[in-house]
């Protein structure tokens, strides 16, 4: 039997009776597209892989859970979004500005908790991901907001519909509207130069 | 549709700047008309093309090799019991079929030493076997309120025991004694099932 014609519900339906190697076609499937996802969002390429395995694996323990009437593709991108983004807030929470702690109440206690930018530019790492990253469009979207990036990789890079991206993000259509309208706009300033 | 959707001099809506970016028709017409004659909402639509077009360029980053695999290592997936005691029939059947051998074979050499000895007869092992058969019975039939021994169920055991003969017996009795044995070694693997793991990867 090969797995590799067998279109997604059909694999899906499968992987429900416990089988293996149609999980493991899944995965080839769309390891590609969710490691995308991630490494746009997160900009690091082993933390990229750990949240990737990670999306993958809870998408297949809840793999009961799956509605057949939504595409398997939106449904494990969903799980994913999910997950990168609760990754980054808990990363944000966790990490002081470099304004100082936010429990500073006086300029001398902010002064105190500050961080102070190295002035060598780049860790060796992310001189590495950037030139990975290389172009400037990947740049310009890396300068996006998180929900920004996400609607216009999805729309633009995974060609998914304003629909999906809705349930894929949870949020209105008319906000996914508007997250794209805004993203294009600010690349459009970003990429001026290349786009004229 | 309103007389402001239908005035030819105000500037393009987004959606209709994106239909005429993915060159699907736009309603009203008369955005095409005012598309014809405005210079920055067909610079607008140009702009937001190329922008298309850039975007669209973008490909996949791959994940390092073998990602399949490590991912796989760490999956369980929900596996239906049906399904789970097929997986175990087929992953154990030669214990099982190597136990079985061992017991028929001796219980059969059991079956064939009784036969040689003639200072043990037949029929005096057939009536140990019975009275103890009938008393194990009957302490299963009191501690149940004797309504099992009432109906004579173990009688009829141990009467066709003695009609099938010593060695019948004790093929009978092996075998029975094996299948309750694979059956609750089944019955104990399913109630408290360990996880299928998922490990070769590959098409």
């Amino acid at each position: 039997m090969d797995y590799r014609e067998k279109t997604d519900p059909e694999l899906v339906e499968l992987c429900k009776r416990g089988n293996e190697r149609a999980a493991t076609e899944l995965v080839h499937r769309f390891e590609r597209p969710v490691f995308s996802l991630i490494y746009r969002m997160v900009r690091d390429r082993e933390l990229s892989e750990d949240l990737a395995q990670e999306a993958f694996v809870r998408a297949f323990t809840k793999i009961g859970r799956y509605d057949p009437s939504y595409k398997f593709s939106s449904w494990l991108f969903k799980v994913t979004y999910n997950l990168t983004i609760d990754h980054l807030r808990k990363k944000r929470v966790d990490t002081v500005s470099i304004h100082g702690s936010p429990t500073a109440v006086t300029s001398e206690m902010q002064e105190a908790t500050a961080i102070t930018p190295v002035a060598t530019g780049e860790l060796p790492d992310q001189a590495l991901e950037a030139r990975e990253i290389g172009s400037e469009i990947e740049l310009a979207i890396g300068e996006l907001r998180e929900e920004y990036r996400t609607a216009i990789i999805l729309r633009h890079v995974e060609g998914r519909a304003y629909e999906e991206i809705s349930q894929i993000m949870d949020v209105p259509l008319g906000t996914v509207k508007t997250y794209i309208h805004r993203a294009r706009k600010e690349l459009q300033v970003h990429l001026q130069h290349l786009l004229t | 549709m309103t007389d402001k959707d239908q005035n030819p001099d105000r500037h393009l809506t987004p959606d209709e700047v994106e239909l005429f970016t993915l060159g699907l028709p736009a309603r009203p017409r008369s955005a095409e008309t005012h598309l014809a004659a405005c210079l920055e909402c067909r610079s607008e639509v140009e702009s937001l093309q190329a922008l298309h077009r850039a975007l669209s360029s973008l490909e996949h980053f791959a994940p390092a090799a073998a990602f399949a695999e490590r991912v796989m290592a760490r999956v369980t997936l929900p596996v239906p019991w049906r399904a789970r005691a097929w997986t175990l029939a087929r992953e154990r059947w030669l214990p099982v079929a190597a136990a079985l051998v061992a017991v028929l074979g001796a219980a059969s050499l059991t079956a064939l030493w009784l036969g040689n000895q003639p200072e043990l007869s037949v029929g005096g092992v057939l009536e140990l076997m019975s009275r103890e058969v009938r008393e194990f019975g009957f302490q299963v039939v009191m501690t149940a309120g004797g309504l099992l021994w009432n109906s004579a169920i173990v009688r009829s055991v141990a009467d066709g025991i003695v009609g099938i003969g010593v060695e019948g017996a004790i093929l009978l009795l092996s075998a029975l004694s094996l299948v309750t044995i694979s059956a609750a070694a089944t019955m104990a693997r399913l109630v408290q099932p360990t996880p299928l793991r998922i490990g070769h990867a590959g098409p």
